[in-house]
């Protein structure tokens, strides 16, 4: 019954979504002020029956309502009750209805927080949005509709979700990478607003900007808990395989990386309009296609999700319809997106748009390299692999360059910049350098040269960034404190995403050159010296789970004869499906991570146990947040604040003029 | 002018190519995997026949065109195909069993329950055969020529539709001592 | 609204059906938790060595995982030989080869750099030049100095450019 009202509550949605998607259209082209105030309130309650269609979803879960076919392959009466909830979100329909109950919760968020915009741009950017969730809400109800039941012969207990999945990687992941990935539909929405009416200017990539922002910090955090659940689940420290799945959400990120500058650009100097609603498109474009290649089956990948060629077909339909359409709009009308301004060859505008170029060379590269394998079928060419060695070749370079620019790029001006201002820079250059060459050295007694390289720009891009906000600071007549208070919290959180992005690049240098792995045999008595840190096999006992039994091994770690943790790997069996998998122990720190996980056992009561050093690995996923909370600084600052605050009379004589 | 307007038509363009690429792999198999063996010649071994114990080499294989199956009494599949080898095999047509990682009395014992297809069986226990020949998982149905290529593979369970229409064509012409065209 | 709780067979059967494929899938495995063989190596060089052509060399049956994280029948049998391999003294080059011989193309994670892989090799960089000149290229066409023009033609050309920058 609760199945039933879910499912009634979802084609509601679906109905509200047709009439969002057209009537405040029609609104804004025959001048019905109602009908364009509708699109608000329809994204309130397309949102409000989504959340219901969902609630009952997890209510089957939770009830153990093997009757629905979803169900009974994702779940299982011995699963504990957190694991039941988000195993709702571990197969292709339930997450297809977290993916439309998060572009209605995006939606109902446009509807409460954009009193400041004109009516008939909202009217238009939720009524793209209910375009979209027409399009998907239909794909879920004619092909994959979690609430179908397989009455009259259902099964008494479900398959079980994948032991893999039963962890909180699974709570937390989907949801948060979702609400990124899904997220970019507001800024796509907002760049057709803009070419439907013709208009885009200032105050348009204002308005946008912070939809933006949010989007991409939501996915910074997801695509960092996807790794970071990957390194402790998987086993072999790995974490980042540039699978296709992980690709097809790391595209949107870079593209929207580059949405995000674009648009500040936008904002403040009127140029780059063409660029950023070209970028709006495609961060969109890729989020939908990693959707496509997920489920459809082109391509093989652990994390797919079962595959389909008629669903393929039908999210590629989508695919076309959508984004064909657009790029379309975006063909005839964006030479009518003029700049306001010009600037120097040598100027700020300049650098960003390096900055946007090499972003956007960088999801060329990862888009290159996963669709390749497809391209060569396709032409014939025989199979090929690609995979981490082609894209570390080409993104390391790319990485490199970026970091150059963004020096160079905080530190210039709009408009024009004197190039021979950079030149007494060479100072801070010469101490990044010995920097960037002594600390790893100190550290770890060698240095490779890209780790050099890679330290030299990260400590120099740091550098500049400290020297930025000192002589910023500074200007101010009653000291620095006082100036680094007049800073605005935009230009905090930028610094903040910027620093960021060093740690992270940082951590991946420094983990890629220095971890040590070693795959030995243990037993009681063993013992291993992996990098600076000493193992040894204490023994094992046999422990019992909720839904497994496991056999628990303790293992001594110690540095210098001092006593650093007691790790305990387990080697479980999930007694449903009767899959065996690994679960390592860690200790980690912020500067290190010291990793155990067990293999098979061997004769003699030894066990084959991997034993990883990884230096730095934390920084990773320490640079993903700050990079997450520098963007939430950004969005809170004053002006996006100040004009919700604003009368509407100021604005909507900007409204009218088309 | 114009040029700026075609500059802006370019993302379409290459779009509608993805979506092209894109729409030509639905329904492909991404994990297909053809022989690398291809029109190379099978790989030389030393091992026993499983049943006689009598030493094989490729010079005991080759000679005329024939197929190779790969089986084993662990794999399921295997199974479920062995009836159509039979049936090929009363119809005349020379079937090699190439018994991959296996216990040998296992697979003497599973041949015993469902019949010999074989005319000779390469007992390939450790695998070795197997990976110089690119195998990646059982069962697998290869064709030989009769100087020793490999012209054919076949990954999964083999029937006699597959063969109609598969295999048989390529092994008429091999017959006749034509060009391989139809081997794909 | 009710539900019969007695066991049909038919139930069982389904239920039965259920977990042997379960089972059945997991023996085809695809597991994707470490694969941990313990080798003995001479060297912490010669370990590493092993190390990077695990990362590097794809399983032939798995879904998209290298020898390192897989699990399955033939990874095993891929370490195994690789193993021997160099404790033969074979070359990184020389494994590589060999397993190509092999497997094809498809084994490696590096593709092989050759005709029909220069579009995925060269081609980002190549189009990321070919954007930046043109881009300088339409600069330089934008702020191109004139001629000297005479005073008429100074006039039309006034009148022009103010037209023309309305329909840009």
């Amino acid at each position: 019954m609760i199945a039933e009202l879910g499912h009634f509550a979802l084609v509601l949605a679906l109905v509200i979504a047709l009439l969002q998607a057209t009537l405040p259209l029609y609104g804004v082209y025959a001048n019905i002020p109602a009908l364009q105030r509708f699109a608000r309130s329809s994204a309130l309650m397309q949102a409000f029956c989504l959340i219901l269609s969902f609630a009952g979803l997890i209510v089957a879960f939770l009830q153990n309502d093997f009757t629905l076919d979803y169900v009974s392959r994702q779940s299982n009466t011995l699963l504990p009750y957190y694991y039941k909830i988000s195993a709702v979100w571990g197969g292709h329909e339930g997450s297809l209805l977290l993916w439309v109950l998060v572009l209605s919760l995006w939606g109902a968020a446009v509807s409460l927080f954009s009193h400041s915009l004109p009516r008939e741009m909202v009217a238009r950017v939720l009524a793209i949005i209910g375009m979209v969730g027409v399009a998907l809400m239909s794909f879920i109800l004619m092909t994959s509709n979690p609430f179908n039941r397989i009455l009259p012969d259902f099964p008494l207990d479900g398959a079980d979700l994948n032991p893999l999945l039963q962890d909180i990687g699974l709570i937390v992941h989907p949801p948060i990478l979702y609400m990124g990935y899904v997220g970019f539909t507001v800024p796509f929405a907002f760049a057709m607003a803009a070419l439907l009416g013709g208009r885009l200017d200032s105050a348009w990539a204002r308005w946008s900007r912070p939809w933006a922002v949010a989007a991409w910090c939501f996915l910074t955090v997801g695509i960092a808990l996807g790794s970071w659940w990957a390194y402790y689940e998987l086993g072999w420290g790995g974490w980042w395989f540039w699978d296709p799945v992980e690709n097809a959400s790391f595209m949107p990120w870079l593209a929207g990386t580059a949405l995000i500058h674009s648009l500040a650009v936008s904002e403040k100097r009127g140029v780059f309009k063409a660029w950023t609603v070209m970028l709006a498109i495609i961060a969109f474009a890729l989020s939908l296609l990693g959707t496509f290649l997920v489920r459809s089956g082109v391509l093989t990948s652990v994390h797919a999700f079962a595959s389909d060629p008629a669903r393929g077909m039908f999210v590629l339909g989508i695919l076309t319809v959508v984004i064909g359409g657009s790029l379309l709009l975006f063909a005839l009308r964006a030479s009518h997106l003029n700049s306001e301004s010009r600037y120097a060859l040598v100027s700020r505008e300049s650098f960003l748009l390096v900055n946007n170029l090499l972003l956007v060379t960088a999801t060329t590269v990862v888009l290159l390299g996963t669709l390749y394998p497809l391209i060569a079928d396709a032409l014939t060419l025989g199979k090929v692999s690609v995979g981490a060695p082609y894209f570390n070749a080409l993104f390391m370079p790319l990485a490199f360059i970026l970091l150059v620019f963004m020096g160079l790029g905080s530190l210039s001006n709009w408009k024009r910049h004197d190039i021979r201002s950079f030149i007494p820079l060479w100072k801070v250059l010469a101490v990044a350098v010995f920097l960037g060459v002594a600390l790893p050295l100190f550290f770890f007694g060698t240095a490779p040269i890209k780790v050099m390289m890679s330290a030299s720009l990260c400590v120099w891009v740091l550098l500049s960034i400290v020297r930025d906000v000192w002589l910023k600071a500074r200007t101010a007549k009653q000291g620095i404190l006082a100036g680094l208070g007049r800073l605005s919290r935009s230009y905090y959180g930028m610094q903040l995403a910027h620093i960021g992005i060093l740690v992270t690049i940082l951590g991946v240098t420094f983990t890629s050159n220095y971890s040590i792995e070693r795959d030995v045999r243990m037993g009681v008595g063993d013992s291993v010296n992996v990098g600076p840190y000493h193992f040894e096999w204490q023994g094992i006992r046999d422990i019992q789970g909720a839904n497994y039994r496991a056999t628990q091994a303790e293992v001594k770690v110690s540095k210098d004869g001092e006593l650093v943790s007691l790790l305990h790997p387990e080697k479980r069996i999930y007694v449903v499906q009767n899959r065996s998998m690994t679960e390592a122990a860690i200790d980690s720190g912020l500067f290190r991570d010291v990793y155990v996980a067990m293999g098979e056992p061997l004769d003699n009561n030894q066990w084959a146990v991997r034993v990883y050093y990884k230096p730095f690995v934390r920084w990773l996923w320490l640079g993903a947040l700050m990079m997450a909370a520098g963007g939430i600084l950004a969005m809170s600052d004053r002006r996006y604040r100040i004009a919700a605050r604003q009368a509407t009379p100021v604005v909507s004589q900007g409204a009218t003029a088309k | 002018m114009k040029m700026r307007a075609l500059l802006w038509a370019i993302p379409l363009v290459l779009f509608l190519g993805l979506a092209a690429l894109l729409m030509s792999r639905l329904g492909t198999d991404p994990t297909a995997l053809p022989s690398a063996r291809l029109g190379k010649p099978f790989p030389e071994f030393q091992l026993a026949d499983l049943l006689t114990n009598q030493p094989l080499t490729l010079a005991s294989i080759k000679g005329k065109p024939a197929v190779v199956n790969v089986w084993a009494s662990w794999c399921p599949s295997c199974k479920e195909e062995h009836p159509a080898l039979m049936k090929l095999a009363q119809q005349g047509l020379p079937i090699i069993g190439l018994n991959y990682k296996d216990v040998p009395d296992d697979a003497k014992a599973y041949l015993m329950q469902r019949g010999n297809p074989f005319q000779v069986i390469i007992a390939d226990v450790d695998g070795n055969l197997g990976l110089d020949l690119g195998v990646y998982g059982a069962p697998e149905t290869y064709l030989i020529d009769a100087k020793g290529d490999v012209v054919y593979r076949y990954v999964g369970v083999f029937d006699e539709k597959i063969w109609q229409s598969q295999l048989a064509p390529c092994y008429q012409q091999l017959l006749t001592g034509g060009e391989a065209t139809l081997c794909q | 609204m009710s539900i019969n709780l007695s066991v049909s067979s038919y139930q069982l059967a389904v239920i039965v059906r259920g977990m042997l494929t379960g089972l059945l899938l997991s023996l085809l495995s695809v597991a994707s938790h470490a694969a941990i063989d313990v080798y003995e190596f001479k060297t912490p060089v010669e370990e590493q060595r092993f190390q990077a052509l695990m990362g590097e060399l794809r399983c032939p049956k798995c879904q998209n995982q290298n020898l390192a994280g897989s699990d399955a029948e033939i990874a095993k049998d891929l370490k195994k030989r690789t193993y021997q391999l160099m404790e033969e003294g074979k070359s990184d080059n020389e494994i590589r080869e060999y397993m190509i011989e092999r497997y094809g193309d498809f084994i490696t994670y590096k593709p092989p750099v050759r005709g029909s892989t220069y579009l995925l090799w060269f081609g980002p960089f190549a189009l990321l030049i070919v954007v930046v000149i043109a881009l300088l290229v339409i600069r330089r066409r934008q702020v191109a100095p004139a001629p000297s023009l005479s005073p008429e033609e100074s006039a039309r050309l006034s009148e022009l450019l103010k037209r023309s920058s309305h329909d840009q």
